[in-house]
Parts: C-alpha cells; sequence; structure tokens
C-alpha cells in the first residue's frame, strides 16, 4: 500500500513530507482548539534552521505520540507528481538520530524531504 | 611513476585533477538542492541515477581559495568507494603527466601535484583522504555500489 503524505511548509523554501499515518491532526487558526495547543508547539522552521516566513497561516501538526509542531502551511493533496523516493544518507547531517529519511523528487524537480517526526523530537532549537 | 591521465577542475581558485577511473561525467550547473540540517560541508544535493548526490563545497579542503567570481559552470561527478559525489568547479579539460610530491601536500587530501600546461599546478585528489576529511562512509571493497 502506497504512503499518503501530508507535506509541511515550514518555509517558503522546503516541504516537508511526512506520513499521514504519524499525524493525528491538522490544526488551522481557525479551528476552535487550536489556541489550546499552540503554546505547547515547537517551530519546525528553528528546529531545522530554517528562515521563516511571518505571512504563511501558521498550521499545527498533532502527531500519533502527541508532539505539536507550528509549520507555516500543510497540504494533504497530492503536490508532487508520482514521486520517486531516492534515500539520503545519515552522514550528510549534523545531527542524528536523522530528522529526513530521504527525499521524494517529481518529474519536474521538485522535492519534499520525508521527515521523521520522532527524531526531529530530539533535536535542539 | 609513470604518466596518468587526469581531469583537470579549475574550482575556488585552484587546479585539482582527478584520475579519469573515478569519473562518471560531467554535467552543467543547476542550482542544487538545500539539506536542511546538512553537514558544513554540503553545498546541496541533486538526483542523479536514483541517488541523492551531495555536492562539495571546495571551500571545504582547498585552502586559501576563493569562489568563481562568474559563478559555477559544471559538476564533476565521482563516484569511489561506491559513493557518488559532486564537486562543482568552473572548466575541465583532460590531460596527462606524471605526478610528484610537494611541500605543500600535507596541507590538503592530495596524493601529489602535476604540472600541466603552461606550467600549470594541478594537485591531485585522493580520494580516501578527501572522504577522511569529509566523513564520507564509503566501502572501500563495493566499488558497484551507486
Amino acid at each position: 500500500m502506497s504512503t499518503r503524505w501530508v507535506y509541511l511548509m515550514p518555509s517558503r523554501d522546503v516541504c516537508i513530507a511526512v506520513s499521514s499515518d504519524d499525524v493525528h491532526r491538522v490544526l488551522h487558526a481557525t479551528d476552535k482548539e487550536y489556541s489550546l495547543y499552540a503554546p505547547e508547539a515547537r517551530s519546525m522552521a528553528r528546529v531545522l534552521s530554517l528562515k521563516t516566513n511571518p505571512d504563511m497561516p501558521g498550521v499545527l501538526l498533532v502527531t500519533r505520540d502527541g508532539a505539536c509542531w507550528h509549520v507555516g502551511d500543510a497540504d494533504l493533496g497530492a503536490i508532487l507528481k508520482a514521486p520517486a523516493f531516492l534515500s539520503v544518507p545519515p552522514y550528510l547531517l549534523k545531527e542524528t538520530p536523522a530528522w529526513c529519511r530521504g527525499v521524494l523528487v517529481d518529474g519536474e524537480n521538485r522535492v519534499a524531504y520525508v521527515g521523521d517526526l520522532a527524531a526531529m523530537n530530539h533535536l535542539g532549537g | 611513476m609513470a604518466a596518468q591521465r587526469i581531469l583537470c577542475l579549475q574550482t575556488h581558485g585552484r587546479w585539482l585533477g582527478f584520475p579519469l577511473r573515478e569519473l562518471r561525467c560531467l554535467r552543467d550547473w543547476e542550482e542544487p538542492h538545500p539539506l536542511p540540517g546538512g553537514v558544513e560541508w554540503l553545498a546541496g544535493w541533486i538526483p542523479y541515477e536514483g541517488h541523492v548526490v551531495p555536492l562539495v563545497d571546495p571551500a571545504a579542503f582547498v585552502e586559501d581559495g576563493r569562489p568563481p567570481e562568474g559563478g559555477f559552470r559544471m559538476v564533476l561527478m565521482l563516484c569511489f568507494g561506491g559513493v557518488l559525489i559532486g564537486i562543482p568547479g568552473e572548466r575541465a579539460y583532460v590531460t596527462e603527466g606524471r605526478e610528484e610530491t610537494f611541500p605543500e601536500a600535507q596541507s590538503g587530501p592530495w596524493s601529489g601535484m602535476l604540472r600541466a600546461d603552461e606550467d600549470r599546478e594541478v594537485r591531485i585528489v585522493d580520494f580516501s583522504l578527501l572522504y577522511t576529511v569529509l566523513s564520507v562512509r564509503y566501502n572501500e571493497n563495493g566499488r558497484n555500489r551507486g
């Protein structure tokens, strides 16, 4: 069975794909539970040292293991067309455990980084 | 030492030499993708034949170099021990010469140097030293990967 991806945009330049199996909820500012989760949310952009974009909507991602991430935007649609999965050697990443399992690349050279949410939880920032 | 054929690549203000047996191809420059949280020497990556190929920032191993004035124009794709890497560069050509030792050999991952056309000093890259500098994991016996 193929993985269903949730695409996260912690910044305008970087798209991160996480398995929908790892996602409990995606909350937008208009959702009434948003304010309950927001104080506990970590900024995914800050953890990955990405440039934040204040003009992005601001979405909360609640994971199956209870973590909460603030991301710029999220999309459940098929952003990439029939992407191929390429693995990323762990030695290319500064910190372990590796937050990125690999990349999805489609025929138009669009890229999404396959994120490991559990590993991200261990990163500082 | 016998003469050998070397691919010479101008990058970061120096001429580097790469044994042809390690060369996969030369590609036109394309802006690499970033890798958030990537190691210091990583200039980005490009997809190539089903692999994520890291591009090495030449500043990571070329001392006293300088960035190219007009930007990079090509990527040298190399495979050593089954691991692909890309080295950005400005100009490249193939020459033949005899490798010599030189005093600055300890300053970087060089096995030696050769005097090429116009008395140009070309530093020959020792891949095992380069990969050690970069902490790239490779399999000395596994040259069929990548």
